[in-house]
C-alpha cells in the first residue's frame, strides 16, 4: 500500500467537491424561513429526491468501508444485509408504516410514540436516539480521521475537523433541505467513485468466474465448501459450512426480521427523509424508490472487498494487511494465519487500482460517504433535540423563530458533541463494538414496540415502556451469558458467565436481537392486558385498524407510481437476485 | 425547492469530469493506461453531466412557468 502520492489533480477534485457541497448549503439557506423548513424541508421534497437521500443517509462509513470489510470476511453472504435485511424492511415501512408516520403529522419518530403511547415512552426513545446519534457520528468521524491518516499520512485532527466543519456549515445554513440535496449529490459521487473500482477489479480477477475460482481455493483452505464465499443460500443449512457462521433461521429472524426491520422502520435518521416528502403517496414511494439502488449496492460495496480478499488469499497482491499487536508484529489466529485488517479492504483497492485523478475521485467518494452519514446523524439529532427534548421539557410555548434558532444551535452542539465523541473513541480500542452492541440492544426491542403500537390497538403506554426496558435488559442478559467462539469474556459478551458459545459474533448479535424483540413483545402484551388502553377515538390515524386505507387514492395514480406495484417489482427483483446468487 | 437538485450535481460532475479529462489527455497522455482511464471516465462524467443538466434545466424552466401561473 502506498502511504502518500496524491497529485494536484486529486486535491483539486476534493476541493471542487467541498465548493459544491458548501455552495448547495449557501443556495438553500434562502428557502429556510421557518422551523418546518429547517427540520422537515418544508415537506415539499419530490419522492425521487427523498428516495435517493433515504438511501444516501445510510451510505455512511459503516456501509462503504464496513460492507467492503464484511465482503472480504464473509463473501457474498454479506448481501443478506440487503436482500434479506434492508429491502423487505424498506417495503414494509413504505406500505404499512409510512401512512402513520406521515399521516399522524408527527414531526419525528419519538413524537409518533408520544401520540400513540405516552410521554415517558417518547422521552426514552428521544434520549437514547440522541445519545446513539451523537456517538455514531463521532465514531464515524474518528474512523474517517484514522483511515486518512493511515492511508495518506494526513493529520487525523485536521481531516476530522475539516469534514466536520463543512458538514456543520451546510447543515446550519440549509437544515434538512441542504442535507437532502447534498445526500443526493453525494450518492451520485459515491457511485461515480466506486463503479470504476469494481470494473477494474473484476476485469483483473477474470470476471465473476475468475473471482469464484480464487475464492473457492480460499474457502477450501479455511475448511469451507468451495462455493462458500460465492453462494448466498446454498450452505445456510449448517452454521459451520458458511463464513458468516449462522444458519438460515438465525439469519432470517435475527437479521431479516428483527435487526433490519428495527433499523429501517424505526430509526429517525432514515425515516426523516421520507417524512420530508411532499405527500403521503410520495412518502410511501420514498423507501421503494430507495430500494432499487439499494438492492444493487452489493455490487458496489461488497464486491471490492471480495476481490481484495481473493487477491490477498491467492498471494497475487497483499491488499488486506494484517492487524498488528502492541509490538507492531502481525497478529496470528489459532491456525497460525495472520488476522487480516478487513476494514482496509476497500481503501486498499482504491490505492491499488486507481491512478492519480481517479484516486482523487475515489477518495472524494469515501469522504462523501463519511459526510453524508454524519449530516444524516446531525439533522436527525437537531430535530429530536429541538422537538422532543427542548420544546417538550424546557420551553414549550416559544415562537417559531426561537425554535429555528435552537435548531441551528443544536446543529452546532451536535457537531461539537460528535467531535468530542470522536476523541472519546480514540481513547478506547473497543468503542465500535460497544456502539454496535448498544444499537442491537435499543433498536431490536423498539421494532416490537412500534409493530404492536401500529397493529394492536389494545397496547398501552405502560406496556410499551416496560416492554422496551425489559427488551433492552433481556438483550444485555443474553449477551452477558453468551460468547462468540475464540473471544474472551468482556465487551464481546460472557460477562455474567458463558452458557453458550456462538460460531461467530454475527450469530451472537442476531440471537441477542431475537431475544430482545421477543421479550419486549411478550412483556408489552402482558402489561397491556393488565392496563387501561386509550379510547379508540384518540387512536385514529395512529393504529392500522382505525386508519382509512391509502390504497383507494393510489388507484388514481399511474401504475408506475402506485406504491403496491413498486413494492411488488422490488420484491420480485430481490427474489430474483437471491435465486441468481443462491 | 430553491433549485432543481440535478443542476448542482450536473455542475459538479462537469467540473470533476473535465479535470479528469484534461489530466488524462494533456498531462498523462493517451499513450498511458492511467491517461486513458482518466480520460475515459472523465469523458463519461462530462457526458452524464450534460444529460443531467439538460433535464435539470428543463424541469427548472417548467417550475418557473408554473410559479408565474397561466397569465405569465
Amino acid at each position: 500500500m502506498r502511504a502518500q502520492g496524491l497529485a494536484a489533480v486529486d486535491y483539486a477534485i476534493i476541493a471542487v467537491y467541498f465548493v459544491f457541497v458548501l455552495g448547495v448549503g449557501w443556495l438553500v439557506r434562502r428557502s429556510v424561513r421557518t422551523s418546518k423548513d429547517f427540520f422537515e424541508a418544508g415537506r415539499r421534497t419530490p419522492a425521487w429526491v427523498a428516495g435517493l437521500a433515504f438511501v444516501s443517509a445510510n451510505l455512511g462509513a459503516k456501509e462503504v468501508i464496513g460492507m467492503g470489510a464484511s465482503g472480504a470476511k464473509y463473501g457474498i453472504d454479506t448481501a443478506h444485509f440487503y436482500w434479506v435485511g434492508a429491502i423487505p424492511a424498506m417495503v414494509f415501512v413504505a406500505i404499512f408504516m409510512m401512512p402513520f408516520y406521515y399521516g399522524s403529522r408527527a414531526r419525528s419518530v419519538p413524537e409518533y410514540l408520544r401520540l400513540r403511547f405516552d410521554e415517558k415512552t417518547r422521552a426514552f426513545n428521544a434520549g437514547s436516539f440522541a445519545v446513539m446519534t451523537v456517538f455514531s457520528s463521532g465514531v464515524s468521524m474518528y474512523a474517517m480521521g484514522k483511515l486518512f491518516n493511515l492511508l495518506l499520512g494526513w493529520d487525523m485532527d485536521a481531516s476530522m475537523l475539516a469534514a466536520a466543519g463543512v458538514v456543520l456549515a451546510y447543515t446550519t445554513l440549509g437544515g434538512l433541505t441542504s442535507a437532502i440535496y447534498n445526500e443526493v449529490l453525494q450518492f451520485c459521487l459515491i457511485v461515480a467513485g466506486l463503479l470504476p473500482l469494481v470494473i477494474l477489479g473484476l476485469h483483473n480477477v477474470g470476471g465473476w468466474d475468475g473471482l469464484s475460482n480464487h475464492l473457492a481455493n480460499a474457502a477450501i483452505a479455511r475448511g469451507y465448501p468451495e462455493g462458500a464465499y460465492t453462494h448466498a443460500w446454498k450452505y445456510m443449512g449448517d452454521s459451520s459450512q458458511n463464513p458468516i457462521g449462522v444458519e438460515w433461521l438465525g439469519l432470517v429472524m435475527g437479521l431479516g426480521f428483527v435487526l433490519s426491520f428495527g433499523y429501517w422502520c424505526t430509526d429517525f435518521l432514515v425515516v426523516q427523509r421520507a417524512m420530508a416528502a411532499d405527500s403521503t403517496t410520495a412518502a410511501r414511494r420514498t423507501p421503494l424508490i430507495a430500494a432499487f439502488p439499494k438492492m444493487l449496492f452489493p455490487a458496489l460495496v461488497i464486491l471490492p472487498g471480495m476481490i481484495a480478499f481473493a487477491l490477498t488469499a491467492s498471494g497475487q497482491a497483499q491488499l488486506i494487511p494484517a492487524k498488528l499487536d502492541a509490538a507492531l508484529q502481525p497478529l496470528m489466529d489459532s491456525h497460525g494465519r495472520p488476522v487480516l485488517d478487513f476494514d482496509l479492504a476497500t481503501p486498499s483497492m482504491l490505492l491499488h487500482y486507481f491512478p492519480n485523478g481517479l484516486l482523487g475521485l475515489g477518495l472524494t467518494a469515501l469522504l462523501a460517504s463519511f459526510m453524508s452519514g454524519m449530516a444524516g446523524n446531525v439533522t436527525a439529532f437537531n430535530t429530536v433535540f429541538t422537538y422532543d427534548l427542548y420544546q417538550s421539557y424546557l420551553r414549550p410555548r416559544a415562537s417559531d423563530a426561537h425554535y429555528l434558532w435552537v435548531g441551528r444551535a443544536a446543529t452546532v452542539g451536535g457537531v461539537a458533541l460528535s467531535i468530542g465523541a470522536a476523541y472519546v473513541a480514540r481513547s478506547f480500542n473497543n468503542i465500535m463494538d460497544v456502539l454496535q452492541l448498544v444499537f442491537a440492544f435499543v433498536n431490536a426491542p423498539l421494532f416490537a414496540t412500534f409493530a404492536l403500537g401500529m397493529f394492536w390497538r389494545r397496547s398501552t403506554g405502560h406496556g410499551a415502556f416496560v416492554g422496551l426496558v425489559s427488551g433492552t435488559a433481556a438483550a444485555a442478559l443474553h449477551h452477558g451469558l453468551t460468547l462468540p467462539a475464540g473471544s474472551v469474556p468482556g465487551v464481546k459478551g460472557g460477562y455474567f458467565g458463558v452458557l453458550h458459545t456462538f460460531p461467530s459474533e454475527l450469530a451472537q448479535t442476531f440471537w441477542t436481537a431475537i431475544t430482545a424483540f421477543v421479550t419486549c413483545a411478550a412483556v408489552t402484551i402482558l402489561i397491556s392486558l393488565f392496563t387501561r388502553p386509550r379510547p379508540a377515538e384518540e387512536l385514529h390515524g395512529l393504529v392500522y385498524s382505525l386508519t382509512p386505507r391509502a390504497g383507494s387514492k393510489d388507484r388514481l395514480l399511474p401504475w408506475y407510481e402506485r406504491p403496491v406495484v413498486l413494492a411488488a417489482v422490488v420484491l420480485t427483483a430481490t427474489l430474483f437476485l437471491n435465486i441468481v446468487f443462491w | 425547492m430553491p433549485v432543481d437538485v440535478r443542476l448542482p450535481i450536473s455542475g459538479m460532475f462537469f467540473a470533476v469530469g473535465l479535470l479528469l479529462l484534461i489530466y488524462g489527455t494533456a498531462v498523462e497522455g493517451l499513450g498511458t493506461g492511467a491517461g486513458r482511464l482518466n480520460a475515459l471516465w472523465g469523458g463519461a462524467m462530462v457526458l452524464f453531466s450534460l444529460v443531467l443538466g439538460y433535464y435539470g434545466a428543463r424541469a427548472e424552466r417548467r417550475a418557473r412557468i408554473r410559479e408565474r401561473g397561466p397569465a405569465g
